[in-house]
């Protein structure tokens, strides 16, 4: 019974904390985009613009909710739903601080530990763009929605192989699916992007490509298809998706610290739980960092690109790098 | 509570499997199908299996049936929504289902079988990830290999008969 409670201790907490976490996050992109491009940014409302999230959330719930008329009514509901709560579903799985031992036994910082957690990851990432496929279908017809969200199911099917192939090198290594082994097992030795700096790489490619992101932002391209899958959609419904995107891309920045970058281990000043927080979140919040930086600086990809770097490039080099990992685990190889 | 469980998921999976082939639109028939992957795959977890769950959430819900959503969306969806829903053969197909129906009921009530149990996993505990891959890779390591070339041949096949050669195409 206690396990139950601390769980939903720990989903109400994650919740709150990933509400604001996406409001903030609004801000700093438009703050970081600004001053990129010479602008100044949100200033007006509150220091340095800080409350303007909160002036435009409380402005989009009061707008306007049009459907419109061709529209299949509860596919159009249920695609937003479906993709937030996916996103969060991702986030379940993922440690946001190190374990403490306490006089009970350990305390997780994840709304649950399970043994397959890696796995879930990709469970409800693929379950995840079945919300951006049902906002295209449920459209009624319109003709950007359904290109955006065909962009997306093919875009996710493509690189959802390369992350789970570009993860599996870290799994072999460290003999599990859990995240808090998985970062255990690289105290040992150095962190794994040290081992695999090419599956470190295709899996940067990929998680733009994933959390569809600029340069890969194919489903909502803005100048090509005006905001892809959603554009039918007002008022907060339309916000729950920039939401949830929000969401996946911190737990892939995440995942990505967990994996290849030694989670909360540092190369000095490690040991302790202060220590472990500040470094594992200096690592994610580069990565989350990272993602705007490439927004305010990269071109969009053209699709066929995409399809063919996908394709053509990096699946034959991680399915080598895995032959190559094999390998060098089962000869016992120096450093492995 | 695990009956509880237990009830509402099977529930969950009877009632997709039903939308699936009742829905008169082919995209809500999709939906259904998704909620019967997921309600089996939390069946799964109940028989403390967790990694058959995970890899039912991904290869059927998160990959076969994006893939049946993207032909469809290739589809006029004027003729996907006039469709007929039964072909004329359902009586076929009728017939097998209550035979099959009947069939398990009857070895239901001729072993007893014993309606507290619902959902209680009596052979498997802990966690099995780790004896998945040892028996898959160390006793049936050559039946697996096999089944893997043999899917790899039915890969090939599929793209030689539908790929025409460019001048063919024209």
């Amino acid at each position: 019974m206690m396990v139950v409670i601390w769980g939903v201790v720990k989903f109400i907490v994650l919740l709150v904390l990933l509400s604001v976490y996406v409001l903030f996050m609004t801000w700093f992109d438009r703050k970081v985009i600004a001053r990129m491009q010479n602008r100044v940014g949100p200033k007006l409302i509150g220091f340095h613009g800080l409350w303007q999230p909160l002036a435009d959330t409380i402005k989009s719930f009061w707008k306007e909710d049009s459907i419109p008329r061709g529209s299949y009514r509860f596919l159009f509901w249920l695609a937003p739903i479906i993709f937030t709560t996916c996103a969060f579903a991702i986030s379940f799985v993922v440690p946001f601080a190190p374990p403490i031992k306490i006089a009970g036994g350990v305390l997780h910082f994840s709304v649950v530990n399970i043994n397959v957690a890696v796995l879930f990851v990709f469970a409800f990432l693929g379950l995840a763009s079945f919300g951006v496929l049902f906002a295209g279908i449920a459209s009624g017809g319109s003709k950007y929605p359904y290109i955006g969200s065909q962009r997306e199911g093919a875009q996710m099917i493509s690189y959802e192989i390369i992350l789970a192939l570009t993860l599996l090198n870290p799994i072999l290594m460290s003999q599990s699916l859990n995240f808090e082994t998985i970062v255990a097992a690289q105290t040992h030795h150095l962190w794994y992007a040290f081992y695999q700096p090419v599956a470190f790489v295709c899996y940067l490619i990929a998680m733009f490509a994933v959390s569809a992101k600029v340069p890969f932002d194919l489903p909502e391209a803005e100048s090509e298809i005006c905001c892809g899958y959603f554009v039918e959609y007002s008022g907060m419904k339309m916000g729950l998706f920039p939401f949830a995107q929000y969401i996946v891309l911190l737990v892939m920045s995440a995942i990505m610290v967990l994996m290849f970058l030694g989670g909360w281990t540092g190369p000095f000043w490690s040991g302790g739980f202060i220590a472990g927080f500040i470094w594992y979140w200096v690592k994610v919040a580069f990565f989350v960092f990272l993602f705007t930086w490439a927004w305010g600086t990269l071109p969009r990809y053209r699709y066929d690109q995409l399809m063919d770097i996908g394709w053509k490039i990096l699946l034959p080099i991680s399915v080598l790098n895995i032959f190559w990992t094999g390998f060098a685990l089962s000869a016992h190889l120096p450093f492995f | 509570m695990t009956q509880i469980v237990f009830f509402i998921l099977s529930l969950g999976t009877i009632i997709g499997a039903l939308g699936t082939i009742l829905c008169k639109n082919a995209y809500y028939s999709a939906m259904w199908m998704i909620s019967t992957f997921v309600s089996m795959a939390g069946l799964f977890v109940m028989l403390n299996a967790p990694f058959v769950a995970m890899l039912q959430i991904i290869v059927y819900a998160g990959a076969i049936a994006i893939l049946i959503l993207f032909v469809m969306m290739l589809m006029d969806r004027r003729v996907l929504n006039n469709k007929e829903r039964f072909n004329p053969q359902y009586f076929w197909g009728i017939i097998l289902g209550v035979g099959l129906f009947s069939d398990l009921a009857v070895l239901a009530f001729k072993f007893r079988i014993n309606i507290t149990n619902a959902g209680k996993s009596l052979t498997l505990h802990g966690s099995n990830t780790k004896m998945v891959g040892d028996v898959l890779f160390k006793h049936y390591l050559f039946p697996f290999e096999i089944i893997a070339i043999i899917l790899l041949i039915a890969l090939i096949g599929a793209i030689v008969l539908t790929k025409k050669d460019e001048e063919e195409a024209r």
